[in-house]
């Protein structure tokens, strides 16, 4: 557990010191930028439009900032020979891997922790309410980037980071298809429903780790619905978290 | 003595274009010795890379086994008695070097207090101890490559694998770090060193293997090096007063030193007559010795040899 540790840490430091955080602060404005784009809106729908449009920025930057550094984080480090040092030391592959999904985990959630808290801060102060739902919001976002990241860490053990990109890109978009949509899809062809419905088999419906309708329009998410969406996202990150391990076993550096 | 290294023939086969198989190594063998400092000579593509990164668990060979003393190159934990550098010393340029050797040691298993010092004294060692809180992305490369090899030394390995490390180097860079190499091989420490100029390991290591094309092709020590390709000439050196030459068909000529003396290069199955027809002319033999050929001489002629056998066969 130590190696794994020592491993995020110096990642954390690394992006740190890349001065990646300019990218939160970009993010930052934007979401303040909200609040100026629902002024002339009556004060509750202001409110709601706020949360809204928000937490769906939030989302996409931090799937997109997930992706690009889950993409990126391995075949860098290979092409620049900089774990080379790392792996000449009596450490597993398995351990390096977890490492580096730990430093862009916190990395993550750090980052939807800010934006989270500046939207509460925000709309108390425009809109005279406390939206504390907002937080747990943007943790399942956190964890729905997880799930983004263990897949672009696997697909990037074999792959370039634009077939890495582009692959991720195909699975998110397939994953946020719902059942009907798919059918809908696919109606009169068969073969690409039936390849289109197994491969849904087997990827993760991200929409389960958004509760922004729920968040915007007031409605309550139970404590058992956190724990299931929780469960889902940690199951889905260790299988596919072991499969990229297997993976990088037995690549050739 | 035991073995730090066993290589039993260790293969690597590479698919390249048009589904062509490259052999990076040919069923190599090789045995170094705990205390050893062996040079693993040979040109580019020769296959010098290859074995080091197998050797340190970055590749997996096609065939063969690999041992770092006695335990499978592919068990992680063969890796706790080496120290590596590799030939481009990469690190991320935000890290300090003290910070960085601190990471290291923990990964090392080392408790903090006892890498803190190793750490300065390592740094020491490397002549970075006033750098120990700069930037890598401030350090030249001559500097970065004297921090790869506190790195390597860190947790007090058995054994120090270098691939290539003055490649790149300029000439003072260079002598730093050979000076270094030359300081822990007197501490007794087993060094796997890697180069393309043989001359680069001459005073440095016990044994050299030359590798070319994946084969090896020489191992042993320099001294016999020379010896088995003993092409070795005598160097003759005269007094002529007399205007004497060796005229018993000497392969070459003589040439002028200074005033009358002059010097007279010849092959060893020559030099009975030689000496026989310059004393019968009056000249005063001064001195006869072998001249030694070039290391780098020797070296290219061994290669070439090697790889227009490969070509022909």
């Amino acid at each position: 557990m130590r190696t794994v540790l020592t491993i995020s840490a110096l990642g954390l430091k690394d992006y740190y010191r890349r001065k990646i955080f300019i990218i939160t602060l970009l993010i930052m404005f934007v979401v303040a930028g909200t609040g100026l784009l629902a002024n002339p809106f009556t004060l509750g729908f202001q409110s709601r439009l706020i949360r809204d449009i928000a937490l769906l920025f939030i989302q996409l930057f931090t799937i997109f900032f997930a992706l690009a550094l889950g993409a990126t984080a391995i075949p860098n480090e290979i092409e620049r020979k900089m774990i080379y040092p790392f792996l000449a030391r009596p450490l597993t592959r398995g351990q390096y891997l977890w490492g580096k999904f730990l430093a862009i985990a916190l990395l993550v959630i750090l980052n939807d922790l800010i934006f989270g808290a500046e939207l509460i801060v925000m709309l108390a102060f425009s809109a005279r309410e406390v939206h504390w739902m907002i937080l747990p919001a943007c943790l399942l976002i956190s964890l729905e980037s997880l799930v983004v990241i263990a897949f672009a860490l696997w697909f990037s053990t074999f792959a370039t980071p634009p077939v890495t990109f582009a692959l991720m890109v195909l699975l998110y978009v397939v994953g946020n298809l719902s059942h009907i949509y798919t059918l809908t899809l696919t109606a009169g062809n068969s073969i690409m429903a039936f390849l289109l419905m197994h491969l849904k088999g087997l990827i993760p419906y991200f929409d389960y780790f958004s509760i922004r309708s729920a968040v915007t329009h007031d409605h309550p998410v139970t404590l058992a619905y956190f724990a299931m969406v929780f469960l889902y996202g940690a199951l889905y990150i260790f299988v596919i978290m072991l499969l990229a391990e297997v993976s990088f076993l037995r690549k050739n550096l | 003595m035991s073995s730090a290294i066993q290589i039993q023939n260790l293969t690597k086969s590479y698919k390249g274009k048009k589904r062509q198989v490259i052999h990076a190594l040919k069923k190599l063998n090789l045995e170094i010795k705990s205390g050893e400092t062996f040079g693993f000579i040979g040109p580019n593509g020769a296959g010098k890379t290859t074995t080091i990164k197998i050797l340190t668990g970055l590749l997996f060979p096609t065939g063969g086994t690999a041992t770092l003393f006695g335990k499978s190159v592919l068990d992680p934990k063969a890796r706790a008695s080496i120290g590596y550098l590799s030939e481009v010393a990469a690190y991320s340029p935000y890290f300090e070097a003290e910070e960085l050797l601190m990471a290291f040691g923990a990964l090392d298993g080392i408790p903090r207090r006892e890498t803190e010092k190793r750490s300065r004294e390592l740094l020491e060692l490397v002549g970075l101890l006033d750098r120990s809180r700069s930037r890598l992305g401030e350090f030249s490369k001559g500097m970065l490559q004297r921090f790869g090899i506190a790195q390597a030394l860190l947790h007090n390995p058995s054994l120090l694998i270098l691939d290539e490390p003055t490649s790149g180097l300029d000439p003072i860079a260079q002598r730093e770090v050979l000076d270094i190499l030359h300081r822990l091989k007197d501490q007794g420490i087993t060094i796997f060193f890697s180069s393309h100029r043989l001359v680069e390991v001459e005073g440095l290591c016990d044994y050299v293997g030359i590798v070319s094309l994946g084969d090896l092709i020489f191992y042993g020590t320099l001294t016999q090096l020379e010896t088995q390709e003993a092409h070795t000439p005598f160097s003759v050196r005269f007094k002529d007063t007399t205007s004497a030459k060796p005229e018993s068909s000497p392969p070459l000529q003589s040439r002028v030193l200074e005033g009358d003396m002059h010097e007279t290069i010849v092959e060893r199955e020559m030099l009975d007559n030689a000496l026989r027809d310059l004393q019968a002319r009056g000249a005063t033999i001064v001195s006869v010795a072998p001249k030694r050929s070039p290391l780098e001489d020797i070296f290219v002629r061994l290669v070439t040899r090697h790889q227009r056998g490969d070509a022909h066969s």
